[in-house]
């Protein structure tokens, strides 16, 4: 007989069935009452069966949408008469309750690998969820992906691994404790995240021996300036889609603490967009500077805690960038691919 | 100055000198005075002057072996190769990617600080991809990408399954054997013209293997097969934990092992043995 434990919605047409055992059948009556009250809901009264139905037919009737306006537990019975007798079926449970919805909103693009999916669900007589699962589909609505039926109320689920500047489609079923299951349908999102602009490739290897793929972190590392005074981005600048740094006056700066060895080499790209005298560079707080005094760059250093400087020849600065090199014992100026002076320390 | 007393074989200076050239710093620092600024790029050895003005201002520069910092002010102070994150980093996210996969699969989250990390989970004769995501508590940075790679490696490889140290390679005299696929078909005779058939969901592999064991030596590549080589192996095949273990065909199972079964080559001094056990897949 069905229905049978699980629920329906009396707001839409509901379909009573049940298999003929035995004789013919004649007449049926369909008794529908709440369970804590016993009150009748529905009761279809002594009905003829046209054409008459035998053994291991199925009877099958339908209870017009709106006919019954109760939610909560109730039971049916289906009586059957043969012309001679009749028997009454045993009493069957199951539960009225509305059609519960469920919602799913992605917010598209999604802008990185993972993402926590959060399904609403909604049922007007709060039929609480008893469990859900969430699908994930490629573009061409391939399943790639689940999660476990979870047993809980959160309805959240993350999926990880989203490529870069690709269309999914994610979807949740929900099953309820009267068994009502609701299904969000397909919902489409795309995945579009940045991509570094610094390029950094990890080391990778294959071990014949292990099998194991080795990822080297070792050489991953985090290095973040501050700074000092008004420093402004300026965008675009000499490189497109990459910014500059403009460090507004001179007692501004920006400071990386990062552990440089004795032997090193140190490049810096700027340009000149004003009159500029001072130091330029300094290491450790001026035990090593390179700077330009106006009229020529120079190189300063501490020799038994006196100040040296050393300078280089006469150069006019213009608006095209410049690139200094810094090794340890020189600086090295260089403009349009050719090297305007060399000032060596000793 | 330095260099004339040294010319001369004697220092003009009766007093040390401490050179720029001798000593390392701790941090740098850029200074303005209307100034642009677009590139900042210390490396850890030392260039030639043809090196430097090479460089085209205009072309952004890549990480290199021996960078040690690489600031492009992109709207950001950011100088390591970790971009992208305004917070401490505090670990990365390890995903790997079969080729032609639609999605990468998130195989781990390791503490900042981890120096290596060895994925034993491939299949033979796969390429893959890997993408190390930086993160942070709360964020997540812009993922650092290895080269690709080929599974080309050969053999059968058995190994711990939660903590695979140590690593049993098998490639010399292999009989796999017939490898079982356990099933549950129950077929009840019912008196009928077909009977019924009833199945249930057990489906795993069972099998076993045999083959010649040992250590291949790194000094003249022969095979070294010691007592405690097959003590170890005994305690290891025996040691009731879940294993992985990879067929040479690309198969990866998740196994029980037990029974290590040694049959030694009498004819022979060395006498070699051939070692099998049994294995059952599991969940």
């Amino acid at each position: 007989m069905t229905p049978n434990g699980n629920a329906v919605d009396f707001a839409s047409a509901t379909t009573f069935s049940s298999q003929v055992n035995g004789s013919l059948i004649t007449h049926y009556r369909d008794y529908i009452y709440r369970i804590d009250t016993g009150a009748t809901l529905y009761d279809s009264t002594k009905l003829a069966v046209s054409p008459n139905l035998y053994d291991k037919d199925t009877l099958t009737k339908t209870i017009s949408g709106g006919t019954i306006t109760y939610t909560g537990s109730v039971k049916w019975t289906r009586t059957l008469w043969n012309g001679i007798a009749f028997a009454t079926s045993k009493e069957v449970q199951f539960y009225s309750a509305s059609t519960p919805t469920a919602s799913l909103t992605v917010s598209s693009p999604i802008t990185s690998k993972s993402n926590l999916f959060t399904t609403v669900y909604t049922q007007a007589e709060s039929v609480a969820v008893e469990s859900y699962q969430y699908f994930l589909y490629d573009s061409s609505s391939v399943l790639i992906d689940q999660s476990d039926v979870i047993y809980s109320q959160k309805l959240t689920y993350t999926f990880t691994g989203f490529l870069d500047a690709s269309t999914y489609y994610v979807r949740c079923v929900i099953t309820n404790i009267y068994g009502q299951i609701v299904d969000t349908g397909l919902i489409i999102f795309t995945v579009d995240y940045v991509q570094p602009n610094v390029y950094f490739t990890p080391e990778i290897g294959l071990n014949q021996d292990t099998s194991g793929v080795t990822l080297d972190l070792a050489n991953i590392v985090q290095i973040t300036g501050t700074s000092s005074g008004t420093i402004l981005y300026i965008d675009p600048y000499l490189i497109a889609n990459n910014a500059g740094l403009n460090i507004a006056d001179g007692s501004s700066y920006v400071e990386f603490v990062v552990d440089i060895p004795s032997t090193f080499t140190q490049t810096v790209i700027f340009n000149p967009v004003g009159f500029m005298s001072g130091v330029i560079i300094s290491y450790d707080d001026g035990i090593f500077d390179v700077g330009y005094d106006g009229a020529r760059f120079y190189f300063s250093y501490y020799v038994a805690a006196t100040q040296q400087f050393v300078y280089g020849i006469p150069l006019a600065l213009n608006s095209t960038p410049y690139i200094i090199g810094v090794e340890n014992d020189r600086v090295i100026i260089c403009q349009n691919n050719i090297v305007l002076d060399t000032v060596l320390a000793f | 100055m330095f260099l004339g007393g040294w010319l001369l074989g004697i220092s003009t200076f009766d007093y040390a000198i401490s050179s720029p050239q001798t000593r390392s710093y701790s941090k740098i620092k850029l200074y303005g005075g209307s100034t642009d600024f677009d590139r900042l790029h210390i490396y850890n050895t030392v260039k030639v002057a043809s090196f430097i003005s090479a460089i085209d201002p205009n072309i952004s520069q890549a990480w290199t072996p021996d960078t040690i910092l690489l600031a492009e002010f992109n709207h950001s102070l950011d100088g390591g190769n970790v971009i992208n994150l305004p917070a401490a980093l505090t670990g990365f996210q390890i995903y790997r990617k079969e080729a032609g996969s639609s999605t990468s699969t998130l195989l781990t989250t390791v503490p900042n600080g981890t120096l290596q990390y060895v994925d034993y989970t491939t299949q033979a004769y796969k390429t893959y991809s890997y993408e190390i995501v930086p993160i942070t508590d709360t964020e997540i940075g812009s993922p650092l990408i290895p080269d690709t790679i080929y599974t080309d490696y050969f053999g059968w490889y058995l190994m711990d399954y939660d903590t695979p140290s140590t690593v049993y390679k098998f490639d010399l005299n292999i009989k796999s054997g017939t490898i079982s696929n356990e099933t549950d078909v129950t077929t009840y005779q019912n008196y009928t013209q077909k009977p019924s058939v009833a199945q249930g969901e057990r489906n795993y592999i069972k099998g076993e293997i045999s083959f010649m064991a040992g250590e291949i030596s790194a000094v003249d590549g022969t095979l070294q097969q010691t007592s405690d080589y097959l003590t170890d192996l005994r305690t290891f095949i025996n040691n009731q934990k879940p294993k992985l273990f990879k067929s040479r065909k690309g198969d990866v199972w998740k196994i029980l092992t037990y029974g290590l079964n040694v049959s030694y080559t009498d004819e022979i001094e060395q006498q070699p043995a051939m070692v099998s056990f049994t294995f059952c897949e599991i969940i």
